[in-house]
């Protein structure tokens, strides 16, 4: 599998490539400014590394789609199908990797911010100000109803909702291509199966889980955050499998 | 038998592919799949390589449903080009070398440098019969035990088609199989044992090849031209 992963990689570097030429561009576009003391640059390139973020998370949140996509309906598939591997390790390789990609890329825009803070801090007094309010601001709100399980918890929900989109989105590409080969409009049904199949599992969690939420009345919210991550892994797990299956018993590329 | 077909049927919404092919292939013998483009050769191979799944029937590789065990036994090269568009050569090489245990490093330099190919080259800058010739080296590289090549001589010029041949028959051991499907027949006569014609996604003439020119009193290539005439 990791030899499978190692091929994805591969495959995704190249958009990585430009991510990574960019933020340099702007990096050094923040530096100079922080140096000239122009509040211009500084702003214009602290803007546009905000839109990088929230482009370039979206980008890598789909970009394993469409790879996936492509895999099915290109000639390029032989490569991968050709393999001895079954297509249970092909789709695995292909979350994992698209996981481990996000949860990186997560960590090297924190880490971006936070360079560029202490960088601010370093050089203005008056952020410095602002920081320790920032801090003060955080004690506060961590002391009064926030402890580090929840909010371990919370970006376990979010890191694996995200995993099941890939997963939800790899099922209804592999259904429409079961039923529809090489139909022009098999996009499209992928992409109806994906919202229906979304609208579904959101109206059982829905069932499931608001009324767990009224009886609590926030007084466990940890045990909220549990099921919602036993749910969505269930989900993944019920689509991954449902993934590979079809994979290997019904689709032919 | 290294290769069993049994009753194999594929169809695609209204249209039918293979149509019921029964076929026994026998190891260490070297195989023509003929028949005009659109007979059904190239998705009888694609389900004999995994790549297709069968509407009805069944194929297996030495008693065992096609699958893992038999892809990493089995090399296959399809007409398609089929390498990523970022692999150069090299790239093409280590992917093999990575995912194919019977692969040997050293016999694929051998044949790159007799394709007259180079390591640094781009698999998509390469021109149709280079392609064609990148596709042989990787899959001859391969110590299988079963060679499956999907029209390999599309778009090879008519000098370079006998020095392909050669090259694939040099590589295949005595014990190997190989199937080679193919319209040009001319090329192929003098080296198959057995000659399969397809038409319409079914078998219309199997057999010996020495025997069938015997019994019919003609060669394969005029065989070719009565069967699809």
């Amino acid at each position: 599998m990791f030899k499978l992963m190692k091929y994805e990689f591969r495959k995704q570097a190249f958009s990585k490539l430009v991510i990574v030429s960019i933020i340099a561009f702007l990096e050094v576009m923040f530096v100079i400014g922080v140096l000239l003391e122009n509040e211009n640059t500084m702003g214009t390139s602290m803007v546009f590394l905000g839109l990088l973020t929230f482009g370039a998370l979206f980008f890598l949140a789909f970009e394993s789609i469409i790879t996936y996509s492509n895999d099915l309906k290109q000639k390029c598939s032989y490569m991968l199908f050709l393999t001895p591997n079954s297509s249970y390790s092909i789709v695995g390789a292909k979350v994992v990797s698209a996981a481990i990609q996000i949860l990186l890329s997560g960590v090297a825009f924190v880490a971006i911010y936070a360079l560029n803070g202490a960088i601010l801090v370093a050089k203005f007094a008056s952020i410095a100000e602002v920081k320790e309010l920032i801090l003060e601001f955080f004690k506060a709100i961590i002391k009064i109803d926030v402890d580090v399980s929840s909010v371990l918890l919370v970006v376990a929900v979010i890191l694996l909702f995200w995993i099941n989109t890939i997963t939800v989105a790899f099922f209804s590409i592999t259904l429409s291509t079961t039923f529809l080969a090489d139909k022009k409009f098999k996009g499209v049904v992928s992409f109806i199966l994906f919202f229906f199949i979304n609208y579904v599992y959101g109206k059982i969690t829905d069932l499931a889980l608001n009324d767990r939420v009224n009886l609590m009345s926030n007084t466990d919210i940890n045990i909220y955050l549990f099921l919602n991550i036993l749910f969505v892994l269930c989900f993944t797990i019920i689509t991954y499998v449902g993934t590979a299956w079809m994979l290997e018993k019904k689709v032919s590329v | 038998m290294i290769l069993q077909s049994n009753n194999l049927v594929k169809k695609y919404m209204t249209k039918t592919a293979v149509n019921g092919i029964n076929l026994d292939i026998e190891a260490g013998k070297v195989y023509a799949l003929l028949g005009p483009n659109g007979s059904g050769k190239t998705t009888w191979m694609k389900m004999a390589a995994g790549l297709v799944k069968p509407t009805s029937g069944t194929i297996s590789y030495r008693g065992i449903p096609i699958g893992i065990e038999s892809k990493s036994k089995i090399a296959h090269m399809s007409t398609e080009p089929f390498f990523y568009s970022y692999m150069t050569v090299k790239d093409v090489g280590q992917y093999y070398k990575d995912f194919f245990s019977d692969f040997d490093e050293k016999r694929y330099e051998e044949l790159i440098e007799r394709m007259e190919l180079s390591m640094k080259e781009k698999a998509k800058s390469l021109s149709s019969g280079m392609a064609a010739k990148l596709k042989i080296a990787a899959t001859m590289a391969r110590k299988a035990e079963l060679y499956m090549l999907d029209e390999p001589l599309n778009g090879i010029d008519i000098i370079a088609r006998e020095k392909i041949i050669t090259t694939i028959l040099e590589v295949t051991g005595e014990e190997s199989t190989l199937i080679i499907s193919s319209h040009l027949v001319d090329e192929l006569e003098k080296i198959i044992d057995n000659a399969i014609f397809v038409k319409k996604g079914t078998i219309v003439m199997n057999g010996e090849a020495e025997e069938l020119r015997l019994t019919h009193g003609k060669s394969i290539v005029e065989l070719y031209k009565e069967v699809y005439a």
